[in-house]
């Protein structure tokens, strides 16, 4: 009789249903895709320091060769001498020695400098290649670019689109902006990482070095190498070399990375803070939405107890109604924070800068929607104690 | 005396903080007998209702149907009584806002332990009785007052109570529908053998009891106020105003 009472009563208070309703779907969806967002964001931002074992600039502030070179986040140390490059990648203990060149922005966007090389970086041996091409190709000869994925939406850069860039790392405001004479044609899209490429436009290193005139393998500079040696032992022992040598140092990017970790996400922060809010707006419409049902419940319970509905009855119907209102919203959630990865992961890509994965219905996420339930329900409790404890006769 | 439909009444008083203080005449009605009880607005007759289907307890005296002594019930077998026993037409009808006719008469009838086909036909034969057969599904905002007021005379008589209590149903009513609404709240309850007690101020609803009590005398007095049939118009205390 109770469930009997409970369905009647959602559906006689049909809106007020529906927009609690949506008040816990839109909690739940936000309590989902918010640790999705930042874990995201991280997890883009750690592999990105983790494609490759050393990283190798010169002297200098290991902090700001992290910044610098991975998250395009601080001026660059200074250019180390093509040689070092070379002599790092015809080592026999090298597996992969990957150049960069910076110098260079696009709309204050980063152009790279790299070797194709670049894109056979991994997280692991046996995982595919990190960094993959979405659409078209990779370059192939200078001045031909393959675009990162927010970087491409951001300036609208298509594939066959042509461009130059400016000097200096970001475009100044008011400066007249020094432009360079070679056009770019973008080859290629990348597809999302979450990471700081997703934010770059990545070219061959030669196309720096013909900008800039520097026409001899003499005058030629290398900002950074990102190395992967062929073992654990080859790794330390280049690593303790080339800390030894005069122009060059090598830095373990994890160790670095906890430092610069609060740096790099800092957007995050706010947008954390954002999402608590909204979840309290989300929890505060839970319950303003649960408060104002019990207003009109008042006499509807009289009325039960009138007829002969005991206590336990009317508490029961009350507490029924928001567990069966909090529980549909909770389902509801969990369907929309999907629909928000499928859909509007697009739409966040195009605003934060990465693609979002969908949920994985796992214990933990389980786990957490779980925890709304009671904290939605609890909202009914002093409406239901109310009813229970209310007059039969008081309000007829 | 005992026996299934058997109501006394006996030195009933009710009070409510300093200002509600009311004493009830004491009377007693047989299995099927129909009383009305009258009395000035204020009086009590509300209250002597609401004690006598267990929503209130006096703080003095004692209700008895049957075999119960309803005054002295707990909570929950008061609701226990209450949801079997007596089917109660309240004064504003106060049907389920938004619930249609026969789920207003589903909730009565569910209360009371009847549930499933068996109560959806029940409640359908009711309604239909009472010319409601095409209101199935309307809701009381669909509904005209003399419809409503026989969905609620549906609720109250469909788990066939062996008490009958309707508080002033024809309130709502105009004058010709009043008349109707009287003869068909006596003859279901007449067609059941549930006694029946209306609260009415309305002359024209008295005139159809050959019992009436009058609530509302003195506090104090324990006189039972039964009025002879031919006496139609009810003496009303000078004081009866709060
Ligand atoms: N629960 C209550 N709270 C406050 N006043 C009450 C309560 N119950 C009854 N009364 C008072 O008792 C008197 C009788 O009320 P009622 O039984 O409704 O009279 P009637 O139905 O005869 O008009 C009124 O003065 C009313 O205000
Ligand atoms: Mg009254």
């Amino acid at each position: 009789m109770t469930l009997w009472i409970t369905l009647r009563n959602l559906r006689v208070r049909g809106w007020a249903t529906f927009l609690t309703l949506l008040a816990v779907a839109l909690a739940t969806a936000t309590a989902l895709v918010v640790p999705l967002v930042s874990k995201q964001v991280e997890r883009g931002a750690a592999d990105a320091a983790q494609v490759f074992d050393l990283l190798i600039t010169a002297k200098g502030s290991p902090t700001q060769a992290v910044l610098s070179s991975l998250f395009y986040l601080d001026v660059p140390i200074g250019n180390m001498p093509y040689a070092v490059y070379q002599k790092l990648a015809s080592d026999q203990r090298t597996l992969r020695a990957v150049p960069l060149g910076f110098g260079d922005n696009y709309r204050s966007l980063p152009v790279v400098g790299t070797s194709t090389r670049f894109f056979e970086q991994r997280l692991k041996p046996d995982l595919p290649p990190y960094f993959r091409v979405q659409s078209g190709r990779l370059f192939g000869k200078p001045f031909e670019v393959v675009v990162g994925a927010s970087a491409a939406r951001q300036v609208g850069l298509k594939l066959g689109d042509t461009f130059r860039s400016a000097h200096g790392l970001e475009e100044h405001a008011g400066a007249e902006t020094e432009e360079h004479d070679a056009q770019y044609t973008v080859v290629g899209l990348l597809a999302a990482t979450g990471g700081p490429v997703d934010r770059a436009i990545v070219t061959d290193i030669q196309s720096l070095w013909q900008i800039h005139g520097q026409l001899t393998p003499e005058s030629r500079g290398v900002t950074a190498v990102l190395y992967t040696a062929s073992s654990l032992g080859d790794l330390y022992s280049v690593a303790s070399q080339t800390n030894a040598s005069p122009g060059a140092q090598a830095v373990f990017p994890g160790q670095v990375f906890a430092g610069v970790r609060s740096f790099v996400l800092q957007g995050q922060a706010a947008y954390a803070a954002l999402s608590v809010l909204v979840l309290l707006l989300a929890a505060l419409t839970t319950w303003l939405s649960v408060y104002a049902a019990s207003l009109d419940r008042a006499r509807s319970v009289a009325l039960l107890r009138a007829l002969g509905a005991g206590r336990a009855t009317v508490f029961g119907v009350v507490l029924l109604e928001t567990a069966l209102t909090v529980a549909l919203g909770l389902v509801l959630g969990v369907g929309l924070s999907y629909l928000v990865s499928a859909l509007g992961g697009e739409l966040l890509g195009s605003r934060l800068g990465f693609s979002l994965p969908a949920p994985i219905l796992d214990w933990a996420l389980l786990g957490r929607v779980a925890a709304l339930f009671p904290l939605g329900v609890l909202a009914a409790l002093p409406p239901a104690v109310g009813a229970a404890r209310s007059s039969a006769a008081a309000q007829l | 005396m005992t026996g299934r439909g058997f109501l006394t009444v006996q030195g009933l008083r009710y009070r409510h903080g300093a200002d509600v203080d009311l004493s009830f005449p004491d009377f007693s009605a047989h299995s099927g007998e129909q009383l009305a009880l009258t009395g000035p607005s204020g009086a009590g007759k509300t209250t002597l209702l609401h004690l006598i289907a267990g929503l209130l307890r006096p703080v003095a005296g004692a209700v008895r149907f049957g075999d119960t002594l309803v005054s002295e019930l707990g909570e929950a077998q008061r609701d226990a009584y209450r949801a079997r026993s007596v089917g109660y037409m309240f004064q504003d009808f106060h049907l389920m806002p938004g619930y249609g006719a026969l789920e207003n008469v589903l909730l009565g009838l569910g209360l009371s332990g009847m549930r499933g086909p068996q109560a959806r036909q029940r409640a359908a034969e009711v309604l239909r009785d009472l010319g409601l057969g095409n209101r199935l599904h309307h809701s009381p905002r669909q509904l005209s007052t003399g419809e409503r007021q026989r969905v609620a005379l549906a609720r109250a008589v469909a788990h066939r109570p062996a008490l009958l209590l309707a508080d002033e149903p024809t309130a709502h009513l105009d004058h010709d529908r009043a008349g109707q609404a009287v003869t068909l709240l006596r003859q279901t309850a007449a067609d059941m053998g549930a006694t029946l007690l209306v609260v009415t101020h309305d002359p024209k609803v008295m005139g159809a009891f050959t019992r009436r009590i009058e609530v509302g005398a003195r506090a104090g007095s324990a006189a039972p106020e039964t009025i002879q049939p031919d006496n139609l118009q009810p003496r009303l205390p000078q004081s009866a105003h709060p």
